[in-house]
């Protein structure tokens, strides 16, 4: 039984990624159980994913806790802790982007680590940040139990017609444009002692709520999310075009944009999450969203 | 076939293999695949179903009540809220004996916005008159969704199934699930027109729900009670057909893992019951002789069997993901203690609650029930009730 967990954004096809990697891992003759982990998910925020891969049926219906294999959909998950936690050393990571020290320098210890350009070739294959067929491409190159074909036929005999050039092309650049690492790895992973082993007689009891009901005005627990982290395209104004009619503002889905001194509305870029509703609606194509990318090299 | 399913995928599936003749079904999460795929299947022809639009979840259930007096095959599925607002119509259909199968997906109940799993949607319509089968994940969900039709159209049964899959560790799972063949299901499940109760051919009206008064009232109730307790007898021959033809069973109305020579038992229901398995052969493989106990079938109560599986025990561990409020234990703990009160030879009982909400029952977890079950069978003074969210 290996764990596997997978570590993305909303909007990258992670469900489908999963569902497909467990359709070519049966093509193979194994078995792979995959869950998303569920919450509000929305287009741009964070999304795990768990699986389980056995000769067998998989039994267990739980998340992972220490995942044998790490698949990294997006470049922005590559520097969070969260997403090594647990991590067996001598364990495999396919990872979306071009720096292995991005990886190494988190503390963690693979035996293997595939990289891929992912969020490149997307936008060369489809035109967006669906990296799902590319990371289960270099997935296929990480793992050897699991031979190309295998996701090859999943891919056609699952996914929709419409999708199944663009996703075979991703694939396949995903496996053959991926670059190894291996690693030498010394010394045993121990593994925890059982829980049955501490001589517990009564489960903790848990702190006092805040509100005696869950009244109040909930001040304290207003928290800010930093949506800006979520976006891999910005919108860019291009002035001459734009007869600052504020249509842009009125659309935009999180109320990012605001009048300037100039008359000019512009998106804060700290909460823009780079989902191009302005650019859609805007009357003028004034806007125009833009890679991330473009700004990094800057 | 092996084909790569959520178990919301897979139900969809039973309810197409069952041929049923009207679904309605209100979306909620996280049931909404079912009804989803359900509607596709009708959609692009692939099954002959009527599908009724409507508003909630009570003109579901009054609405596919109708249908199957008229002699229908019907389904539904539904979560949380959906299954509280259909409370009084799911009374109504296992007073009025009608069959009818139902996929409920847990989800927490309304408080703090609970989206997350648990079963207390579900524990809560324990005194519905519906019968209850809790499959552990999606082959299981297929497979008693296809017995449930039987046991619901049974002549001497004649009462709603509610089916219980766990939401999102069951619901939003994929795995590989053997899909059965047309064939097979017909043979295993004839076609509802073969079982009409109600016949309008003879152009007299017929009445549904007699209403009825004092001790006929009662006669009633109380036929309703033995119906709902012969379900004991007949699910087992059920299973049985269904593993002469597809090959598959599950244990009856109590699945015993590794019990035979066990001193301890953990308890379960549903999606947690595979790693629990798991914790159990970890725990055979230390010495600790254990083994589990996992309840198939909630309602009827299989009195009988917890009693004859839980006799000579040390002690037993149940693990719930429903909360009794105002009795801190949770459901399965709560009757399987009362099923061996005043039983002979019978062991210590322990409740654990976890799982609720976002909450994992995760193998540390188990461990940890595992070792608090056997300090209880050695004498040692444990609490009888444990929330494992905290540890
Ligand atoms: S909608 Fe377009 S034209 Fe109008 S203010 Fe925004 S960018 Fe300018
Ligand atoms: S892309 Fe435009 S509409 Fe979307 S969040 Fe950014 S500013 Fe708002």
């Amino acid at each position: 039984m290996k764990e596997l967990r997978m570590h993305g954004k909303g909007g990258q096809g992670i469900v489908v990624g999963g569902e497909t990697l467990s359709n070519a891992f049966l093509n193979a003759g194994k078995f792979l159980a995959v869950m998303p982990s569920y919450g509000v998910e929305r287009r741009g925020s964070d999304v795990t994913a768990f699986g389980r891969l056995s000769d067998e049926p998989v039994r267990e219906n739980c998340m992972c806790y220490e995942p044998d294999y790490l698949v990294i959909f997006d470049p922005s998950q590559l520097k969070k802790p969260a997403t090594y936690k647990g991590f067996v050393p001598g364990g495999v990571i396919v990872a979306c982007g071009t720096d292995p020290e991005e990886v190494l320098s988190m503390g963690v210890k693979p035996s293997k680590l595939v990289m891929v350009d992912g969020i490149r070739i997307a936008y060369e294959v489809t035109g967006n940040n669906l990296t799902n067929m590319i990371m289960c491409g270099a997935f296929c190159r990480a793992v050897p139990e699991l031979p190309m074909e295998a996701l090859l036929k999943a891919i056609e005999e699952n996914l929709p017609k419409n999708f199944q050039k663009t996703s075979i092309l991703g694939a396949q650049r995903g496996h053959d444009e991926a670059v190894v690492y291996t690693y030498e790895i010394h010394g045993e992973h121990s593994k925890k002692a059982p829980a049955w082993t501490r001589h517990v007689l009564a489960c903790r009891e848990p702190e006092k709520p805040r509100y005696e009901a869950p009244w109040g005005n909930g001040a304290e627990k207003i928290v800010t999310v930093d949506t800006g982290t979520w976006k891999v395209v910005r919108p860019v104004l291009t002035e001459e075009s734009c007869i600052r009619c504020g249509i842009c503002a009125t659309y935009c889905p999180i109320q990012c944009i605001r009048k300037g001194e100039d008359g000019y509305f512009r998106a804060d870029l700290d909460y823009c999450k780079g989902c191009g509703v302005c650019a859609y609606e805007c009357p003028k194509k004034a806007l125009t969203m833009v890679q991330e990318s473009e700004f990094r090299k800057a | 076939m092996l084909k790569v399913l959520s178990s919301n995928e897979a139900a969809a599936q039973a309810a197409k293999l069952a041929r049923i003749n009207v679904a309605a079904v209100y979306p909620i999460t996280p049931q909404s695949q079912i009804s989803e795929d359900v509607s596709k299947m009708v959609a692009r022809g692939e099954l002959d179903c009527d599908i009724i639009e409507v508003e909630g979840e009570h003109s579901v259930m009054s609405s596919i009540t109708g249908a199957a007096v008229a002699g229908a095959r019907v389904f539904t599925a539904t979560s949380s809220l959906g299954l509280a607002y259909m409370n009084e119509p799911m009374m109504f259909a296992a007073g009025m004996r009608v069959p009818m199968v139902m996929v409920d997906v847990t989800r927490e109940t309304s408080a703090q916005r609970g989206i997350s799993t648990s079963r207390q949607d579900a524990a809560s319509t324990r005194d519905c008159g519906w019968l209850e089968i809790d499959p552990a994940d999606g082959q299981e969900l297929l497979d008693s969704i296809l017995m449930a039709y039987r046991l619901s159209e049974d002549p001497e049964v004649l009462l709603p199934t509610m089916v219980v899959s766990d939401g999102f560790f069951m619901s939003h799972l994929y795995e590989p699930v053997d899909v059965p063949e047309q064939e097979q299901v017909d043979r295993f499940l004839a076609p509802v027109s073969e079982r009409r109760r109600t016949q309008f051919s003879d152009g007299k009206a017929m009445q549904f729900a007699l209403s009825l008064s004092g001790k006929d009232y009662i006669q009633y109730r109380y036929h309703t009670l033995k119906a709902i307790d012969h379900v004991k007898e007949v699910f087992p021959k059920v299973e049985k057909e269904f593993e002469e033809i597809f090959g598959r069973s599950y244990g009856g109305l109590v699945e015993e893992y590794r019990t035979e020579d066990a001193e301890y038992l953990l308890m379960t229901n549903g999606s947690a019951s595979g790693m629990a398995k798991n914790v159990i052969d970890a725990a055979r493989d230390a010495g600790i002789p254990i083994g589990l106990a996992r309840i198939r079938m909630f309602r009827p109560y299989p009195r009988e069997e917890v009693v004859r599986i839980l006799r000579g025990k040390k002690a037993v561990g149940v693990i719930d993901r429903s909360i009794c409020l105002g009795w801190n234990c949770g459901h399965l703990f709560q009757e399987a203690r009362a099923a061996i009160a005043c039983e002979e030879n019978m062991p210590k009982m322990l409740s654990f609650i976890d799982g609720i909400s976002t909450m994992d029952i995760t193998r540390e977890h188990i461990e940890l029930a595992v070792g608090m079950t056997v300090a209880a069978g050695n004498g040692e003074p444990v609490q009888e009730t444990n929330w494992l969210s905290w540890e």
